[in-house]
């Protein structure tokens, strides 16, 4: 099992349903994201060094800015769509950073368009939303103890 | 009543702003992104109410708010943050902060804090 795949398919069901009233499921299998890619990162300093990373297909970025700006998707700017994926990207590590070994601090998080090749990935998850594959991702050196939710 | 969103996430702002105008229609609803930009704003307009972001750019929400307690502006002042720790969360409330909300938040979850903070 990788490191706390329980949390991140739970912190990730939540705030995909909170935040945008989509359902999304863990994919099982292949786990290619098609088209272009909106990576979105924040590293986390401390007792605990790495990064949260999440790949977000464009079209489902532009999805989730439209519903958060009230918007058709086709309406949603680039900036916005990355705006979208950054603020998502944050929350996600903002929750995943109670399971990690603290104290820990959050960067500021990172958008860019393109491919996630990371050097130490520790755990990677992907989801489907609507037909749409996204993945959750945590790079950085395995932490001694199994998650300790903190919440 | 006029309400100050403070956030660098346009979106975030956008959203929040959606779910208040839907529970106080006639809220005059102010956008900032960052700190620098959010004391600009509150010195010049002078918000019933601040909802400001926890981690942003040039500031974080805690230095915001003893920033516009530093000039003056006494502000019914809330937090949002997916980032916060017990103590962090108490230092915000001992600073003046009367809310910190988590992110994710439910719909209904940020309509109980306005209602409780605006229950008429």
């Amino acid at each position: 099992m990788q490191f706390a795949e329980i949390e991140i398919c739970q912190f990730a069901g939540e705030l995909w349903e909170m935040v945008l009233g989509l359902e999304i499921r863990r994919r099982s299998g292949a786990s290619a994201i098609l088209g272009r890619v909106l990576v979105g990162a924040v590293t986390i300093e401390g007792a605990w060094r790495g990064q949260v990373v999440f790949e977000c297909p464009e079209d489902l970025a532009r999805l989730a800015a439209s519903i958060m700006l009230g918007e058709r998707p086709a309406d949603v700017s680039e900036r916005d769509a990355s705006d979208a994926v950054r603020e998502l990207t944050n929350i996600t590590a903002g929750n995943l950073k109670s399971i990690l070994p603290g104290p820990c601090t959050l960067g500021v998080p990172d958008v860019t368009a393109g491919s996630f090749a990371p050097d130490e990935v520790l755990t990677r998850i992907a989801f489907d939303c609507g037909g749409a594959t996204f993945a959750i991702s945590l790079t950085g050196p395995r932490p001694m103890q199994d998650p300790a939710r903190s919440m | 009543m006029t309400i100050l969103l403070v956030d660098d996430s346009k979106a975030i702002r956008t959203l929040v702003a959606r779910l208040i105008l839907g529970l106080l229609p006639d809220a005059r609803i102010l956008h900032a992104e960052n700190v620098r930009e959010g004391i600009e704003v509150a010195r010049a307009s002078r918000p019933d109410v601040v909802i400001s972001d926890w981690h942003m750019p040039d500031k974080n929400g805690l230095e915001f708010l003893t920033a516009l307690r530093a000039e003056g502006i006494a502000v019914t002042f809330g937090l949002l943050t997916s980032d916060t720790t017990a103590a962090s969360r108490s230092a915000a409330l001992e600073a003046g902060a009367v809310f910190v909300l988590n992110k994710p938040f439910t719909h209904e979850e940020l309509k109980a804090t306005l209602r409780r903070l605006f229950p008429h």
